[in-house]
């Protein structure tokens, strides 16, 4: 399975990518805003989830979310967009506008896996 | 500033630091004003705040009590400044800042990116007409950091 990380810290990024490889994933990608993503989505074509951060410099996630939807290739590509609480209200807004699932940071890596297990879940299941 | 609005910074740091580095922290003294120019420890964390306040958070810590958290946030050893700590010690306040802002609902706040900075006994000092409210704290494993908090209502 490839998973694609977005977040402009390189240490909530290792922490992801930790809690993903004891899930058994291990092609991981890995950008540290929007628009370095989307470049990886362009190449790498059979990424299979996409964990998003919000607030990032370049591209934020919501920017980055619009074009991934917008794009008839990653149209369908599940997303989780991480996000301090007091983002809360605008992920709501998100998911709306076609994010799959949320996480609010502090969270612990049990609480990432559980999300990511339950995001692929209602996606396999329709 | 009204004193209230420091308890969801207390709250958010509690939470935050339990969650994310599983290291519990708790007051260790009075909440002070502090006006001026005025000393911190060797490692500051620092964003600004926008919107409906003008005024920033800062954590500040001696620089091995950062190494000590930010190696529980990513469950690794870190001995010496590098970019983990101070990438990890930016995050860890960006989340913190955002869990204690939300709890602030009278006000519509926005938070900047996250600024850290080391050096030996550094002084700081703010806007004359604001105030910061001090919060010093520590962790049961050991160790003492600083909440400083600034925020004038526009």
């Amino acid at each position: 399975m490839k998973v694609l990380l977005v977040d402009d810290s390189t240490t909530m990024r290792k922490i992801q990518k930790r809690t993903l490889a004891q899930m058994g994933v291990e092609d991981i990608f890995e950008a540290a805003n929007g628009a370095a993503a989307l470049k990886i989505l362009e190449e790498q074509t059979d990424i299979e989830l996409m964990l998003c951060d919000v607030n990032m410099p370049e591209m934020d996630g919501f920017e980055t979310l619009d074009n991934v939807r917008k794009n008839a290739a990653t149209a369908k590509l599940p997303v989780i967009m991480c996000t301090s609480v007091a983002e809360k209200d605008q992920v709501l807004r998100a998911i709306k506008a076609g994010a799959n699932n949320y996480i609010v940071k502090p969270f612990k890596p049990d609480d990432l896996k559980e999300k990511i297990e339950a995001t692929l879940a209602k996606v396999k299941g329709g | 500033m009204k004193s209230e609005y420091v308890i969801p910074f207390i709250d958010a740091a509690v939470d935050t630091f339990e969650t994310m580095c599983d290291m519990t922290p708790k007051r260790c003294g009075d909440i002070v004003l502090e006006k001026g120019v005025f000393p911190t420890y060797d490692t500051i964390a620092i964003l600004g705040m926008s919107g409906t306040v003008r005024g920033a958070v800062m954590l500040t810590m001696p620089t091995d009590v950062a190494c000590k958290l930010v190696g529980g946030f990513v469950g690794e050893e870190i001995e010496e400044v590098n970019a983990e700590l101070t990438d990890g010690l930016g995050e860890l306040l960006n989340i913190l800042a955002g869990a204690a802002i939300a709890k602030l609902t009278d006000l519509k706040i926005k938070i900047s990116l996250p600024t850290v900075l080391i050096g030996k006994t550094p002084m700081l000092s703010g806007n004359q007409n604001s105030p910061w409210l001090i919060v010093p704290m520590s962790f049961d494993t050991g160790g003492k950091f600083v909440i400083k908090i600034t925020m004038e209502e526009l």
